[in-house]
């Protein structure tokens, strides 16, 4: 099938599936209401994402406008050659990398130009010294689960972050993500792989000191009981 | 997908591009898509019977499952109310933004419906928001807005004033952490004309987060707004406002880079202890922090090989340089007179970076990355020639510190035994300059470091003669 005509399928395929992509046309055409109900829509999901990717509470929601300001830039040139959410997450992805690349910049010029500056935050190493009895209670105290957990996301890379927060939270498929990170669904799957063992390595000290009280960890002893547990994306929690 | 079953025991697929301590047990790629649903239905029932039979393989998976589920842990954010109205605002009017001149002839020239007619909602938008009370109380509030995180931070002029006083930060530091031009005075007189020419002349970015920094403001008691407007006042009225609001921004970014946990500590110190407490914490940083530049550490293990490496540099361009530096010090002047030739390499990387280090080309660092780690080597290979020259520029510090390291008590020590004469000259240094021109005087002084330095030069078989590129051998007979 030639490229122009694979197109159209692909286009009107997404116009018919997902009323994202339709509500999209009618911003291109000129509706604001349209515009409104899709940031009413995405906003907080894209906060959620947002936040684990860059540092600073309030960096995530300015970077979520910012992803509204590119939407709302790109609208008369607007083709549905995908999920509107992929599409979306895809300008979120490179918004949260341009932001990233500053930060790091603006940190090795620091760095660099300081022998006393200090290094980049190490939340490795808080959680290291957290799990192992180094920190004084008062401080584990404060440090609840929710907190262990954000340092343990903050200490993937970067893109296996990425990955692990679109399949987590955007229950997206690993093509979707492939899409959205300009990667094949195998290096996804090898991504996923690697930053879920990491997150595994990472928080096994609170999964067996009861992180949670045992009782409402799954437990997965026989087959027939797997099915509760696999394909978390089927089960959208949104 | 493929359609044949996996078979744990010949699994043998390499884990994407990665380096082996990147990669974990190729068992997990399977489980993984095994709990997203993304195996074939063949490869899930093979897994299946597996696990059924695997109790090490089920506990694994037990194991990523149970983490995946902590993840449920975190607080999902939920924005206010008022953050749709603000990016339904901030979008539309940046869309109607002033372009610039260029693009203002072109807009003209295509047309009104390319300025006002994106649709009559956004017009009706912009103009409702522009024409409000509370957009003029925005633009002249642009200062106060710029530093309201800040002063948030802060809570109390009296710390601050104490902070910019003890000089805890360097003017390297103000450097790197302002992020945004200081105060002008006619700014701070804030005529609402040029407020609106601001305003529409500002980066995008810097719009939205004035706008956020306005919409948290908002949402403050109305005590709350009082006592930093009150804050802003003290500031700016003062003499030095500007070289205090300096530090105050410094201070904020700074706070926000630091762990967690020591800024709990801060938080928790009476307001009349914290400056010292920040002293504390950066002082036991930069301890902490000795030879760590960047995301990059010089391994211990390359310290020798990069110090070879200098040593031979300093030789072969050693001509080049000492003209140059004599072009920078008159002859009377020149330090290098005073100096034996065994200390030259070490005075060399403390003059200003463009007489040495502009001498480094892409052969010098390749000739380098020979002889280092791979790790290293790997580090130096990724980098521009300016990031070059600059990473290598710290590694020397890094190396040479590490073989002359002086404790703190005996630097101590030796400062205490000093003339009062030679203290003086010592005053006049910021606090950064202090320590390092104390090291090296104290080290000029213990003619037996250098020795031991080149005994270590000379004597230890280079570091990487065995494991990588004849390069660093050949230079070194």
């Amino acid at each position: 099938m030639p490229d122009s005509e694979s197109q159209i399928v692909a286009t009107s395929r997404y116009e018919l599936t997902d009323p994202d992509v339709r509500l999209m046309l009618q911003v291109r055409d000129g509706s604001g209401s349209a515009f409104e109900e899709l940031v009413s829509r995405y906003q907080q999901r894209l906060i959620s994402i947002l936040e684990h990717l860059v540092p600073g509470q309030g960096q995530a929601e300015d970077l979520t406008q910012e992803v509204f300001m590119r939407v709302y830039r790109a609208r008369a040139t607007y083709k549905p050659t995908a999920k509107f959410s992929t599409w979306l997450f895809t300008i979120a992805n490179n918004v949260a990398n341009n932001a990233i690349r500053k930060l790091v910049r603006r940190k090795e010029i620091n760095l660099q130009s300081s022998p006393s500056g200090q290094a980049l935050a190490r939340p490795l190493d808080t959680l290291a010294k957290a799990a192992s009895g180094l920190m004084p209670a008062r401080q584990l105290a404060r440090v609840e689960i929710s907190e262990v957990v954000k340092l343990a996301i903050q200490s993937l890379s970067d893109r296996q972050r990425t990955a692990l927060l679109l399949c987590k939270y955007e229950h997206m498929s690993y093509e979707e993500i492939g899409l959205t990170m300009d990667l094949s669904p195998q290096a996804v799957k090898s991504l996923l792989s690697r930053a879920r063992s990491n997150l595994r390595d990472v928080l096994q000290p609170y999964i067996s000191s009861g992180g949670r009280p045992p009782g409402e960890i799954e437990q997965v002893d026989m087959p027939n009981q797997l099915e509760t547990t696999r394909g978390n994306r089927e089960k959208p929690k949104r | 997908m493929s359609e044949q079953p996996h078979d744990f025991e010949k699994e043998t697929q390499p884990l994407d591009a990665v380096s082996p301590e990147q990669s974990g047990d190729p068992r997990d790629e399977v489980l993984v898509a095994y709990l997203d649903g993304e195996l074939s239905e063949a490869d899930t029932e093979h897994l299946e019977s597996q696990l059924a039979s695997d109790a090490e393989l089920r506990e694994r998976l037990h194991q990523l499952q149970a983490s995946w589920d902590l993840l449920d842990e975190l607080p999902q954010s939920q924005p206010d109310r008022s953050f749709l109205q603000s990016t339904i605002e901030m979008v539309v009017s940046s869309s109607l933004k002033r372009p610039n001149p260029r693009k203002r002839w072109l807009l003209v020239g295509v047309g009104m419906a390319a300025i006002f007619g994106v649709t009559l909602w956004s017009t009706m938008q912009i103009v409702r928001w522009n024409q409000t009370q509370p957009f003029q109380q925005f633009l002249s509030s642009l200062d106060f807005l710029e530093n309201v995180e800040v002063y948030d931070e802060l809570q109390d002029v009296a710390f601050l004033e104490d902070l910019h006083a003890a000089a805890v930060f360097t003017a390297e530091d103000i450097q790197t952490y302002q992020t945004t031009s200081p105060l002008k005075d006619d700014e701070v007189a804030g005529a609402d004309a040029q407020s609106q020419t601001r305003f529409e002349n500002m980066p995008e970015t810097q719009v939205i987060q004035l706008k956020q920094a306005w919409r948290a403001f908002q949402q403050n008691p109305p005590e709350g707004q009082a006592k930093l407007e009150k804050m802003h006042r003290q500031i700016v009225q003062q003499a030095d406002g500007e070289h205090l609001l300096a530090t105050a921004r410094t201070y904020a970014n700074w706070l926000r880079d630091i762990p967690i946990e020591k800024k709990y500590e801060i938080a928790e110190t009476p307001m009349s202890e914290r400056v010292n407490k920040v002293i504390a914490v950066r002082e036991q940083q930069e301890r902490e922090n000795f030879g760590r530049y960047g995301s990059t550490r010089l391994p211990l293990k390359d310290v020798v090989p990069v110090l070879r490496w200098w040593t031979e540099f300093v030789e072969k361009k050693q001509d080049a340089a000492l003209a140059k530096i004599n072009e920078l010090f008159p002859e009377e002047t020149n330090p290098f007179d005073r100096l034996t030739a065994d200390r030259r390499f070490a005075y060399l990387l403390t003059l200003d970076r463009t007489s040495t280090f502009a001498l480094m080309g892409p052969e010098d660092f390749q000739d380098l990355e020979a002889r280092v780690s791979k790790q290293t080597s790997r580090t130096l290979a990724d980098k521009s020639l300016d990031s070059q020259r600059l990473l290598v520029e710290r590694w020397l510090q890094a190396a040479i510190l590490a073989t002359r390291q002086v404790p703190d008590d005996t630097l101590w020590a030796f400062y205490d035994s000093l003339s009062s004469d030679v203290k003086n000259g010592f005053d006049g240094l910021d606090r950064e300059a202090w320590r390092q021109v104390l090291r090296e005087k104290y080290l000029e002084n213990q003619p037996t470091i250098s020795d031991e330095i080149w005994n270590l030069l000379l004597n230890e078989p280079a570091a990487k003669a065995s494991e990588k590129s004849t390069v660093g051998e050949g230079g070194n007979q």
